[in-house]
């Protein structure tokens, strides 16, 4: 198992390196370049120069990438003249807001999607399974900005017994003491993740509820209950730790409508932002994050896997 | 807190993994709406360059307001026409200058004023401000070879409340009091003098360079203006209070400003529409919510700006540029963008038509006597005197080189592509209706939107890869906004800064030139005539800075300066 985490570790730091030569390269070849779109139409041109001096952009690429991976090692970020902000005192502003969001709202959908996804499947083609179909297809299908905008008009004009926007507070502390503000920004996100996840955790099931160890199961005169919840949906919940895995990078990178939506400035408008002023310092930083929050999720779920299905572990550790 | 919202807190508790809600629906309010008579909240994008020596790549129009909040400038101005030179001489913190030496020396006396801390603003603290920036110049972000203070011969300090400045040649005094003085702001010299210019500069730009530190650091805890920083949060939240030291005249009737940046237009607007600010704006594609807004108590103004919006021409594209060249070309091309109605239907009114370089009267929309209006007949009568054959609904081509121009081969099409701005549906609309006028003289506009087309559309040499654009806007918002004297050195002089499109005319020149220099009171209408005529680029509607929703009972904001400042200090609640 060591020598398996060791080799998917190398693999990873490999990986997260590459994404960020790539991404330095895409970026430096966009056409118009920072200096005009950070300082404006009415930089001359000496502005222009001093401004690519000081953050090393008159040097050629390959210079600027090594400077960039030796600061790096160092643990620092980089600048963002935009912000004028430290890339790591930016992030660290943001990160703890997507998170907290992120996981709130994958945390709800988890505990209302198991429940949904095993009704349907017990129930299948039943009235409650096509009754939650139709309600999960009409919440896939509904855009994002649209569900976050009725939710608005709903719970604060019409109904106004929530607040448009999400808690302003600039700390942890001041975020959490508005618990109210998180309510729309949460459901709205929440809503789309457990559309997707009782799909799969049905279809999990259902595939599942098939299998001979069930019905052997049932057999030995097991109460359904037991057989559900203690056997079939320990098996049903593979899908869900994949999603999950998948589903890490998501919660650094953020969620930009909602972001925009409810007033809730995380790491999806900061690279947005970034973008559309070139602030490659702040571009490659989130870029950096998210690389190394993909890869490692790819290897928690890998673990986990490990963990819950002996089968895999054995392979790996034949390999 | 009610039953309903308890049980919807409930229900997101458990994604939370919180155990109770402890506020209600008003509780991310507390922050927004009208919180009382002392405080308002105003929706405002975090400032972040506090000191009032602007760095290049900070000069945004929030840093402008916050420094002004804090830091009066030498001079405030008012553009309606009641006092000589634009001179605002209740705000300023000098008496108007006076000329002498055939306009070369201008003479200033300080008025009396104190710093916060007690301390009079004196001549030492212009003094410093002048060492500051005259080191330190290549790192000002209003410093242009050759301006202001290279075309200072001899800054002089008299006294403690006086001192006088001598041009190197003599500038109509408008100009100069209008477009240079304004850069002066009395800096506590007595606060921030390090004694070496270079490194008292460099300490100041590192403080500013650290906005956490903002609220908190002692340098700026000494100013000069009618509100104080309470609390400051990097790109969140920033509070000013009642400066209870201040001196002007003006004195804050408000203890409390709370500026509240919004993520985007629609966050903004729904705290907006829930009444949780008390001046924002409305989007212009949210205009048609007006009569809702107001039933729920705002008051909708148009801020109009000391602007003018156009569509830049490339007169250096390799292929284009010859086109761009001819007169009668432009002139088609203009009478093709119908700007009244443009303003009226797209703009919903909130934009009017742009007639030439000096914008209208400020404060009120403009458009009156374009010399190129909309005539799509006329047009097409022109472009075939020119020897090019019209094919409407298809491509009109040159047809007879000899009368189409110098460098336009016979079979050339009338195609462009224009740079345009992503994220404003006005604009989005106003260009495909433009383009179906031009498609209707066979002229072919293709629309290209990028998130910021000035970074994509240099002032270039022909022979640069990145001279292939055509036609280039980044007027949503309104393409140029003046200083109080709307002349055209930086605009449409040959090489000028922001001459992005290369314009260059001998006679402009000179117009721009006397504008500038000469103390003829004409000299500025005729040079607007002229480029109003030559049509150095495209006239486009004018869009107004910004649509303000204020709460009715908030007096003062009204009239906005269409220089784009914010006068907080004017605001009170109506009792």
């Amino acid at each position: 198992m060591t020598r398996y985490l060791l080799t998917r570790l190398g693999q990873a730091l490999v990986i997260v390196i590459l994404v960020t030569l790539i991404t330095f390269v895409i970026l430096h070849l966009l056409p118009g370049g920072a200096a005009r779109a950070i300082l404006g139409k009415e930089a001359t041109l000496e502005q222009i120069a001093a401004f690519n001096h000081e953050m090393g952009y008159d040097r050629p690429l390959w210079e600027q990438y090594a400077l960039y991976l030796r600061r790096l090692a160092g643990g620092d970020l980089g600048y963002s003249f935009q912000l004028n902000q430290s890339v790591a005192e930016a992030l660290s502003q943001r990160l703890p807001k997507t998170m907290l969001l992120s996981l709130a709202s994958t945390l709800l959908a988890v505990v209302v999607a198991v429940p949904l996804g095993v009704i349907q499947a017990v129930r299948r083609n039943r009235w409650p399974d096509y009754t939650i179909n139709g309600l999960s297809l009409l919440a896939y299908a509904t855009p994002i900005f649209f569900m976050g905008l009725m939710m608005i008009i709903l719970f604060s004009q019409v109904w106004p017994v929530l607040p448009p926007e999400a808690p302003q507070g600039f700390t942890m502390a001041e975020v959490l003491a508005d618990p109210a503000g998180l309510v729309l920004p949460t459901l709205t996100l929440a809503i789309l993740t457990v559309a997707v996840y009782s799909r799969y955790i049905r279809s999990s099931m259902v595939d599942n509820l098939n299998e001979n160890y069930v019905r052997t199961a049932r057999s030995k005169g097991l109460s359904e209950r037991r057989v559900i919840v203690g056997h079939t949906l320990r098996n049903g919940l593979f899908p869900v730790i994949t999603l999950l895995g998948m589903y890490l990078p998501a919660l650094f990178s953020g969620a930009l409508v909602v972001e925009r939506l409810f007033n809730y400035p995380g790491m999806g408008l900061l690279f947005w932002q970034a973008a559309l002023k070139r602030d490659y310092p702040i571009l490659l930083g989130v870029t950096l994050l998210i690389s190394v929050a993909t890869v490692v999720g790819a290897l928690v779920a890998d673990v986990l896997y490990a963990a819950v299905d002996p089968r895999v572990r054995l392979k790996a550790g034949r390999t | 807190m009610g039953t309903r919202t308890r049980i919807v807190c409930g229900v997101v508790a458990i994604g939370l993994g919180l155990t109770a809600c402890s506020a209600g629906a008003g509780s991310s309010s507390q922050q927004g709406g009208a919180q009382g008579k002392d405080t308002v909240t105003v929706a405002f994008r975090t400032p972040n360059w506090i000191l009032p020596i602007s760095a290049p790549g900070f000069t945004q129009g929030e840093n402008d307001i916050f420094s002004t909040a804090l830091y009066r400038k030498l001079y405030a101005y008012k553009l309606d026409g009641s006092s000589a030179d634009n001179v605002d001489p209740q705000r300023s913190l000098a008496e108007p200058p006076a000329v002498s030496d055939e306009g070369r020396t201008l003479t200033i006396t300080l008025k009396d004023n104190t710093w916060s801390d007690g301390k009079p603003i004196t001549t030492k603290d212009i003094q410093f401000w002048w060492d500051l920036v005259t080191t330190n110049k290549d790192k000002w972000a209003s410093y242009r070879p050759g301006g202001f203070p290279d075309n200072i011969a001899d800054f002089k300090v008299k006294d403690g409340k006086t001192f006088s400045l001598t041009t190197k040649k003599a500038y109509n005094a408008a100009w100069f009091v209008g477009n240079q003085l304004n850069r002066i702001v009395p800096l506590p010299q007595h606060a921030w003098d390090k004694g070496d210019p270079k490194k008292t500069f460099e300490e100041l730009t590192a403080a500013a360079k650290d906005p956490k530190t903002y609220a908190t650091n002692p340098l700026w805890k000494t100013t000069s203006g009618p509100w104080k920083l309470q609390s400051y949060v990097p790109s969140g939240e920033v509070v000013l209070a009642k400066q209870d030291t201040y001196s002007g005249p003006d004195k804050p009737k408000l203890n409390k400003i709370v500026l509240r940046p919004f993520t985007g237009d629609d966050a903004e607007f729904n705290v907006l529409r829930a009444g949780q600010i008390d001046y924002g704006y409305v989007p212009p594609a949210n205009l048609s919510q007006r009569p809702y807004l107001e039933s729920k108590g705002y008051k909708i103004a148009p801020w109009y700006g000391w602007s003018i919006t156009y569509l830049q021409l490339n007169f250096n594209n390799p292929k284009n540029g010859a086109l761009f060249k001819q007169p009668y070309l432009r002139q088609a091309l203009q009478m093709l963008v119908d700007q009244p109605t443009i303003s009226k239907v797209i703009w919903s009114g909130m934009a009017s038509p742009t007639c030439g370089p000096v914008p209208a009267k400020p404060g009120t929309p403009g458009g009156q006597g374009c010399v190129y209006p909309f005539d799509p007949a006329k047009a097409k009568q022109l472009l075939e005197s020119h020897g090019w054959k019209v094919t409407p609904d298809g491509q009109t081509t040159c047809e007879d080189p000899a009368l189409c121009g110098e460098g336009i081969a016979k079979g050339a099409p009338l195609s462009f592509t224009v740079t345009s701005q992503s994220g404003f549906a006005a604009t989005s609309k106003m260009f495909a209706e433009i383009k179906s006028s031009m498609a209707k003289v066979g002229v072919q506009l293709a629309i290209k939107e990028v998130p910021d087309s000035v970074a994509v559309t240099p002032a270039c040499k022909p022979e640069e890869s990145k001279c292939d654009w055509d036609m280039s806007f980044f007027g949503s918002q309104g393409s140029w906004y003046y200083p109080a004297f709307a002349s055209g050195e930086r605009l449409f002089q040959t090489d000028a800064p922001v001459n992005l499109g290369s314009y260059s005319n001998p006679e402009a020149d000179a117009l721009i030139e006397k504008a500038q220099f000469s103390a003829d009171a004409g000299a500025l209408q005729e040079y607007n005539d002229f480029l109003a005529k030559d049509l150095p680029v495209l006239w486009m509607p004018n869009p107004v800075y910004q649509i303000s929703a204020y709460k009715s009972g908030l007096q003062g904001v009204e009239p906005q300066d269409p220089m784009n400042l914010m006068y907080f200090q004017d605001w009170s609640w109506k009792s």
